[in-house]
């Protein structure tokens, strides 16, 4: 079993890093910045669904992990798409 | 030994992604806080991954997991390149400090 410090650790650096990129949305001067703030909250969130599969030993959190990378890749490109439509108006 | 390297890997993975967020909101730049976002971000879940893949012994929930580490390794620059390329078209504006921009103005698009 994994050692409790280990644990609160990883997921205290994780909460970290969503705050910062949390801070990155709300603030990002443009659009891309909030797409790209929100590319990274999508990939956070798979890597927390990760850790917290390997805290609890549900093996079936990975197919939650999967739909979630499968989600965030697509709204990812659409946000992109849109971007480059929005600019030849 | 094995929980000693999945202990490892899981706290490369926390650093990694805690670094990929300081470099989101520190750079100066979309094009360079997508660098810092995309890479940095893809290693800490990749490495994540390969702590699960320790962790549990059955081969299929390993096989699952190889796989979504290389679903999230082919897909993490297809958002970069598609990411930079958009805001490069829509005219977002570059750090005051870049040294090269070698876009001539046009999007090569046969539409």
């Amino acid at each position: 079993m994994l050692e409790s410090i280990t644990i609160q650790g990883v997921l205290f650096l994780y909460g970290a890093a969503l705050l910062l990129a949390l801070w990155r949305l709300v603030k990002g001067p443009t659009l891309s910045d909030r797409v790209v703030a929100l590319d990274f909250i999508s990939t956070c969130l798979i890597g927390m669904i990760v850790v917290d599969a390997i805290i609890t030993g549900a093996s079936y959190f990975l197919s939650v992990a999967i739909v979630a990378a499968l989600v965030g890749f697509v709204g990812s490109v659409a946000f992109a798409m849109y971007i480059q439509k929005g600019a030849g108006q | 030994m094995t929980e000693y390297l999945i202990a490892a890997l899981l706290w490369i993975s926390g650093i990694f992604t805690l670094i990929a967020a300081i470099g989101l909101v520190r750079f100066p730049d979309v094009f360079l806080r997508m660098h810092a976002a995309t890479k940095a971000g893809a290693i800490g879940v990749i490495s994540s991954l390969m702590a699960l893949t320790l962790h549990f012994d059955d081969p299929a929930i390993r096989v699952r997991a190889l796989l979504v580490a290389l679903f999230l390794g082919i897909t993490a620059p297809i958002v970069g390149h598609v990411l930079s390329r958009a805001s490069l078209v829509a005219n977002v504006p570059l750090a005051k400090n870049t040294v090269c921009n070698e876009w001539d103005g046009t999007s090569h698009e046969e539409d």
